[in-house]
C-alpha cells in the first residue's frame, strides 16, 4: 500500500513538474522597449497596437513600451542615459552610439548575432555595405538601423506640367533649360490670373537645400553628404572649396536676383511651404517626390488643371547628373546593459529587421486587415488605400503599428502600391541617378575624432551656412569667395577632412 | 581680553535676536529646507563643467579636465559675437520693453470705469498664452515679401518690398517689438497689484493740496511702486546674458546669424552633433557667473542710488 | 475773482479730459493690437482646412469646421489628462502660495536676523543649479519618480516670486500696524495670518495667478518624471495629438505622410483649448488687484 502511494506520489510529482516545465516554457519574456513614439500620434505604441500584438504572439514575448513624442524623446533618453540606471532594455533614437558604448551603457551585438540571429547573419552576407556602416571603430557592432527604401528617400524635382504645357515648354533637362523655364514661369503668367505673382522655384529647407540639390548638377554632393566626398583616388575633399561650388553660387545668385527663387527661401517653414504650393503660385520645387499625391488631392478642387510631375535631376555644364538619396540607414537601435534577456532582444531584432516574414509584418501590417497575399506577393487592401476612417495610407498603416520606430527594412513594394503611378513614374526616371551619400557621414567616430568634430565643426558649419546664403542673395559679393576659403582653412577645415578620411578608410577596410 | 568679551557679547546679541525672531525663523524654515534639498543638494552637478562627463562611468569617476571646455568656448570663432548679441538684445529689451508694462499699468490705473478697465486688462494678457511657434508664424506671414500685409502696403505706395526676416538690420527691432506685443499685458499685472496697494488717502490729501493728475502720478503713484520697479529691474539685469533660445531659433536663419545667434542657440546647434553635457554645463556656468556678477553690481548701485536692493 | 477761479477750474478739467481722451485712445489701441492675434487664432481654428492650408485667412474665418477640435476630444484620455492638470494646479498652487508667503514675510522684516544671508541663499539658486541630471537623480532617489508629487514638490517655491512678495510686504503693509499688533502681544505667526494676509489680497491673487498658470502650462517636468500615461497632464496629451516636426529631424521623417489639414489647424485649436479655462477663472482673481474694488480695506 505504502509503495503504491509513493509511486503515485512520484508520478504525481513528475506530472506536476512536467506540467510546470510546460508552463514555465510558456511564460513570455518581457522586454522593456524605449523609443520615440509613433509618427501617427493618436496611436501611441503604448496602446499595444495590432502589429506588435502579433510580434508578441509569434516570438512569445511581452513588450513594455516606454515612449514619448518624437520631438521630446531626444532629451528624455539623453537624461535617462545620463542617469545611467533603470534604462529600458532596448532603446531607439538618434543618438551618439560610441559615447554610450564606451561608457558600457550598451552592449556589443556581435556575439549575440553569431549565436542567435541567423537572419541578421544572412542579411549581412548579402549586404556587406550595411554591415560596414554599422561597424564601430573598434570593429564591434553596437547598433542596428532601419534600412531606407529607395523610393522614399529621394528629394526630387517636381514641376507643374500644366504650366509647361500652357507655355509650350518641355521638361527641363539641363541647368540652362531650367533657367529658361523658370524665367518663362516668371514672365509669362502661366497660372493665367493676369498677375505676375508666380514664384518659379521654392524649397523648404533654405539655402542648404537650395544649394544642395543644385550642387548635384555640378557633380557635388551638398544635400546629404554635406559636401564631403572622396575623389577618384579615395582622398576625401570638402567640395565647398571646389571652384565648381563658386560656379553654383554664382548661378544661384543670378537666379535669385532675377526673382526666379522664392525670396523667402531662407525663412521657409513647413506651413508656409504648403501654403505656397497649394496657392497656385509655385512652378517647381524640390522635396519628397511622393508629395505629388498629396498636392494633387488638395489642389484639384480649386485648380482642376493642376498637374505636378517629377523630373529627372538637372544636368550641369560638365555633364554631371546625379541625385543623393536619404539613407541608406536611419535611426539607432541598441540593447542596453540593463537588458535581462539579451537573447530575446536580439531575436526580436533578428525577426523584425532581418527576416522575410518580419519585414512583411513591419511594412505591410496584418494579413487580412491591411494586406492580402496575391500570387505570393503582398498587396495592400482598402484599409490602406481607401481607409474607412478617412486616414491617408501612411496614417492607416502606422495606426496599426507598422513602419515603426524600431529597426526594420522599408519596402519599395509597399511604396509602389501606395503611391500613384505618377509618383512611381517620377521615381523610375530618377532611379539610375541615385547615389548613396558619403559613407563617412554614417560611420561612427572614435573619441578623439568626435572631439575634433565637436570643437571645430559648429563654427565652420555656422560660417559656411551664413556665407552660402549671403553669396546667394548677394549680400556678400562673390569676389570675396577666395577670402571665404582662406577663412575656412584658418578655422581648421583640414582637421575635419582628416576625420572624415579616417571614417571613410575604416568603411573601406571593414568586413 | 577685550576681544574675548566682544565675542561673548556678539553671541549673546545674536542669541537674543534669534529668540526675538524665533517665529519668523520658524516660518521660513520649511522654505530653507526646500531649497537645500531641491537646489543645493543637486548643485554638485555644476561641476561637470570641469569634467569630461561620461554617464556610464558616472559623476565621480569621470575625469577632471579643468578649464578645457571654457577654453574651447572662449576660443570659438564666434565667442564675442554671441555675447554681444545676447547683451544687446537684453539691453535694448530693458530700455524699450521694460517701461511699457509700467506705463500701461499707470494708464490703466487712471481709468475709473471698472468694466472698461478690466476688459482692457484681460485682453492685454491674451498674447502671453499664444505659443511662440504661432506668434513667429504670424509675424513671418505679416512680413512676407511675397504676400504679407506690410509689403503689400509698401508696394501700394510705390516702394520696394523688404525681406524683413532675412535682413540683419531688422532683426533686433522685430525680436523686441514682438516681445513687447506678447508680454506687456501679462507683465503689467505685478505693477497693477502694487498700484492697488497704495493708500488711497494719500491721493485725497494730494487733491486737497491742489495737485493735478500728473503731479499725483509723479509724487504718489510712482514712488509707491518704485520698490517693485527697482527689484524687477535688478532681477532683469541678472538675466542680461540669457536669451531664450526657442524664439531665436524660430526667428533666425543663417543670414541673420550675425545679430541673432546667441550663446543658447549656438550651444543648441552644437548639441545636435551629439550629447555634450560637459560643454553645455561649462557654457551654462559661464553664463550664470557673469549674470550673477552683474546682479550683484547692479544691486549695489541700486542700493546706493535708491536704497532699494535685494540685500 | 469768481470768474478767475472758474476759468482756472475750467481749464483744469479741459486738460484732464484731454488727458482722459489720450489714455482711453492709447488703451483701446493696446487692446486692439493684443486682441487681434486672439481673433486670428480663433479664426484659424474654426475655418475650413483648405483655407488654413493656403494661409489666406487674415482676420475672420473662412469656411467653417470644428475638425481640429474633434481631433483633440475624440480620445477619452483627454478627460483624465484634464483631471490631472486640475489636480496639479490646485495642489501645486496651494503649496506654492503657502511656501512663498512663509518665505517672503520673514524676509520683509528689516531687522530679521540673517535677513541678508537668507535672501542671498535663495537668490543664489536662481543663477546656479546642478542641471537636469542631478535633479533627475534626486527625484529618483527620493522615490518621487512617476508619482504626482514629482509635479508639485520640485518647484514648491520660486525665488523670483518670493522676492516679489517680499517687496510687496515691505512696501505695502504699514509698519505701524505690525508694531501695534506686537504691543498687543501677538506673535509673528498670528500677525502674518491675521493681519498681513487679509491686507495682501492683491499679491496673493497675483501669486495664485502666476503659479496656477505655470502649472496649467507645465509640460517638461511631466515628460521627464511621469512615464505613466494616467498621471500625465493635458499639455502632454495635447502634444501627443499635435504632430510636431522639429528642425533637427530633417530627413528623418522622409515619408511624412500627407497630413490632413486638421493637423496644421491643431496648434491653433490647442491654444484656444488651453486659454479658455484661464479666461474663465481669471476675473475671479482680477478683482483683487485691479484697483477700484478694495478701497478702504486697509483702514480696518
Amino acid at each position: 500500500m505504502k509503495r503504491v502511494i509513493s509511486i503515485l506520489m512520484c508520478a504525481l510529482f513528475m506530472l506536476v513538474s512536467i506540467g510546470n516545465l510546460g508552463v514555465a516554457q510558456q511564460q513570455p519574456v518581457t522586454l522593456k522597449v524605449g523609443t520615440f513614439d509613433n509618427w501617427y500620434t493618436p496611436k501611441s505604441f503604448a496602446l499595444n497596437l495590432p502589429v506588435w500584438q502579433e510580434v508578441e504572439k509569434r516570438l512569445n514575448i511581452k513588450i513594455q513600451w516606454e515612449v514619448a513624442p518624437p520631438p521630446q524623446w531626444g532629451e528624455i533618453i539623453t537624461t535617462r542615459f545620463a542617469a545611467g540606471k533603470d534604462l529600458p532594455e532596448i532603446v531607439g533614437g538618434f543618438f551618439d552610439v560610441m559615447q554610450y558604448a564606451q561608457a558600457g551603457l550598451i552592449i556589443p551585438l556581435n556575439d549575440l548575432i553569431d549565436k542567435y540571429a541567423p537572419n541578421i547573419r544572412a542579411y549581412f552576407k548579402e549586404h556587406p555595405e550595411i554591415k560596414k556602416l554599422l561597424t564601430a571603430p573598434d570593429g564591434k557592432i553596437y547598433h542596428l538601423s532601419s534600412v531606407i527604401g529607395k523610393l522614399g528617400g529621394a528629394h526630387g524635382f517636381v514641376i507643374r506640367q500644366d504650366w509647361l504645357d500652357e507655355l509650350g515648354l518641355k521638361q527641363p533637362q539641363t541647368l540652362d533649360d531650367w533657367y529658361k523655364v523658370l524665367e518663362a514661369f516668371k514672365k509669362d503668367d502661366p497660372n493665367r490670373n493676369g498677375k505676375k505673382d508666380e514664384i518659379p522655384f521654392c524649397v523648404e529647407y533654405g539655402g542648404h537645400q537650395l544649394a544642395g540639390v543644385f550642387s548635384w548638377a555640378y557633380g557635388l554632393h551638398g544635400f546629404y553628404s554635406d559636401y564631403f566626398w572622396p575623389d577618384k583616388s579615395g582622398k576625401v575633399v570638402y567640395e565647398v572649396m571646389d571652384p565648381k561650388f563658386k560656379e553654383l553660387l554664382t548661378m544661384l545668385n543670378k537666379w535669385y536676383k532675377e526673382g526666379l527663387i522664392d525670396p523667402e527661401f531662407a525663412t521657409m517653414t513647413y506651413d508656409k511651404f504648403i501654403a505656397r504650393l497649394t496657392s497656385n503660385n509655385v512652378g517647381a520645387f524640390n522635396r519628397f517626390v511622393h508629395w505629388i499625391d498629396m498636392l494633387q488631392a488638395t489642389m484639384r478642387k480649386e485648380y482642376p488643371k493642376v498637374d505636378w510631375r517629377g523630373t529627372v535631376p538637372p544636368q550641369g555644364p560638365y555633364g554631371d547628373r546625379l541625385m543623393e538619396r536619404y539613407g541608406p540607414i536611419s535611426g539607432v537601435f541598441v540593447i542596453t546593459k540593463d537588458c535581462k534577456n539579451p537573447e530575446a532582444a536580439i531575436k526580436l531584432f533578428d525577426y523584425i529587421w532581418a527576416s522575410k516574414e518580419g519585414q512583411i509584418l513591419m511594412t505591410f501590417g496584418i494579413e487580412g486587415l491591411s494586406y492580402t497575399m496575391k500570387g505570393g506577393v503582398p498587396r495592400v487592401t482598402d484599409f490602406v488605400l481607401k481607409n474607412p476612417d478617412g486616414l491617408g495610407p501612411w496614417e492607416a498603416i502606422r495606426s496599426i503599428g507598422a513602419w515603426p520606430n524600431l529597426p526594420y527594412r522599408q519596402s519599395d513594394l509597399f511604396y509602389q502600391q501606395v503611391y500613384s503611378p505618377k509618383v512611381v513614374e517620377a521615381f523610375k526616371k530618377c532611379e539610375k541617378y541615385l547615389v548613396d551619400p558619403f559613407p563617412g557621414i554614417n560611420m561612427l567616430s572614435t573619441k578623439e575624432e568626435d572631439e575634433i568634430l565637436k570643437a571645430k565643426w559648429p563654427d565652420i558649419d555656422t560660417y559656411v551656412s551664413e556665407m552660402r546664403d549671403k553669396f546667394i542673395t548677394g549680400q556678400e559679393s562673390l569676389d570675396n569667395f577666395d577670402k571665404f576659403i582662406t577663412q575656412l582653412k584658418a578655422m581648421g577645415i583640414e582637421d575635419i577632412i582628416k576625420v572624415y578620411q579616417a571614417r571613410y578608410d575604416r568603411f573601406l577596410k571593414a568586413k | 581680553m577685550l576681544g574675548h568679551i566682544s565675542k561673548d557679547t556678539t553671541i549673546r546679541i545674536m542669541w537674543r535676536s534669534v529668540k526675538r525672531d524665533r517665529y519668523l525663523l520658524m516660518l521660513i524654515s520649511p522654505v530653507i529646507v526646500y531649497y537645500i534639498i531641491f537646489h543645493y543638494v543637486p548643485m554638485y552637478g555644476a561641476l561637470i563643467a570641469f569634467k569630461d562627463y561620461n554617464p556610464g562611468i558616472g559623476f565621480y569617476s569621470s575625469p577632471w579636465v579643468g578649464l578645457k571646455w571654457f577654453k574651447q568656448f572662449f576660443e570659438s570663432f564666434y565667442f564675442w559675437r554671441l555675447i554681444r548679441n545676447a547683451i544687446l538684445l537684453n539691453v535694448y529689451g530693458i530700455i524699450f520693453s521694460f517701461p511699457i508694462p509700467i506705463i500701461f499699468a499707470l494708464l490703466l490705473n487712471e481709468v475709473r470705469d471698472g468694466f472698461f478697465k478690466r476688459s482692457i486688462q484681460t485682453i492685454s494678457y491674451l498674447p502671453h498664452f499664444i505659443s511662440l511657434v504661432v506668434i513667429v508664424g504670424m509675424i513671418v506671414n505679416f512680413l512676407s515679401p511675397v504676400d504679407g500685409i506690410v509689403n503689400m502696403f509698401l508696394k501700394s505706395i510705390g516702394k520696394e518690398p523688404i525681406n524683413f526676416m532675412g535682413d540683419p538690420r531688422w532683426f533686433r527691432f522685430l525680436y523686441i517689438s514682438s516681445g513687447i506685443w506678447q508680454e506687456f499685458g501679462w507683465s503689467s499685472i505685478i505693477y497693477l497689484a502694487a498700484l492697488s496697494a497704495i493708500d488711497p488717502t494719500l491721493y485725497d490729501a494730494a487733491k486737497v493740496d491742489g495737485a493735478n493728475r500728473w503731479q499725483q502720478i509723479l509724487n504718489i503713484t510712482l514712488p509707491g511702486i518704485m520698490p517693485t520697479i527697482m527689484i524687477l529691474l535688478i532681477l532683469n539685469v541678472g538675466n542680461l546674458l540669457s536669451v531664450g533660445f526657442e524664439k531665436i531659433i524660430l526667428m533666425y536663419q543663417p543670414m541673420t546669424y550675425e545679430v541673432a545667434d546667441v550663446i543658447s542657440t549656438y550651444t543648441y546647434r552644437r548639441g545636435i552633433l551629439g550629447a555634450d553635457y560637459s560643454f553645455a554645463a561649462a557654457v551654462g556656468l559661464f553664463n550664470s557667473v557673469i549674470n550673477f556678477m552683474l546682479l550683484v553690481t547692479f544691486n549695489r548701485i541700486s542700493k546706493r542710488l535708491t536704497e532699494i536692493s535685494l540685500w | 475773482m469768481v470768474g478767475g477761479i472758474e476759468k482756472v477750474e475750467f481749464r483744469k478739467s479741459n486738460l484732464e479730459s484731454v488727458f482722459d481722451m489720450l489714455i482711453y485712445t492709447v488703451l483701446t489701441f493696446a487692446a486692439l493690437v493684443t486682441l487681434y492675434p486672439f481673433i486670428y487664432i480663433i479664426s484659424m481654428s474654426i475655418s475650413s482646412p483648405e483655407h488654413v492650408l493656403q494661409q489666406d485667412i487674415w482676420f475672420l474665418p473662412k469656411g467653417f469646421s470644428v475638425g481640429a477640435y474633434k481631433l483633440v476630444f475624440e480620445n477619452p484620455d483627454v478627460w483624465r489628462a484634464y483631471y490631472n492638470t486640475i489636480w496639479y494646479t490646485l495642489v501645486g498652487t496651494t503649496i506654492n502660495v503657502l511656501m512663498t508667503v512663509i518665505g517672503a514675510y520673514p524676509l520683509s522684516r528689516k531687522n530679521l536676523i540673517g535677513r541678508n544671508f537668507f535672501t542671498f541663499f535663495i537668490t543664489f539658486t536662481m543663477f546656479f543649479s546642478g542641471g537636469l541630471i542631478p535633479s533627475f537623480l534626486l527625484i529618483k532617489n527620493l522615490g518621487l519618480y512617476n508619482t504626482r508629487w514629482a509635479m508639485v514638490l520640485p518647484g514648491a517655491a520660486s525665488a523670483w516670486y518670493i522676492i516679489i512678495a517680499r517687496t510687496y510686504f515691505q512696501s505695502s503693509i504699514p509698519d505701524g500696524l505690525i508694531d501695534a499688533a506686537k504691543i498687543d502681544g501677538c506673535n509673528d505667526i498670528s500677525i502674518l495670518f491675521r493681519i498681513v494676509l487679509p491686507l495682501s489680497a492683491p499679491i496673493i491673487a497675483v501669486l495664485t495667478l502666476f503659479y496656477a498658470v505655470g502649472h496649467w502650462n507645465s509640460f517638461f517636468n511631466a515628460l521627464l518624471y511621469l512615464p505613466d500615461k494616467n498621471l500625465q497632464p493635458i499639455q502632454i496629451y495635447l502634444v501627443r495629438v499635435l504632430i510636431q516636426a522639429s528642425p533637427e529631424l530633417i530627413g528623418q521623417i522622409q515619408n511624412e505622410f500627407a497630413r490632413s489639414a486638421y493637423f496644421i489647424q491643431l496648434k491653433y485649436a490647442v491654444i484656444i483649448i488651453t486659454i479658455l479655462p484661464i479666461i474663465c477663472v481669471y476675473p475671479f482673481l482680477q478683482k483683487y488687484f485691479v484697483k477700484g474694488v478694495m478701497i478702504g480695506a486697509i483702514k480696518e
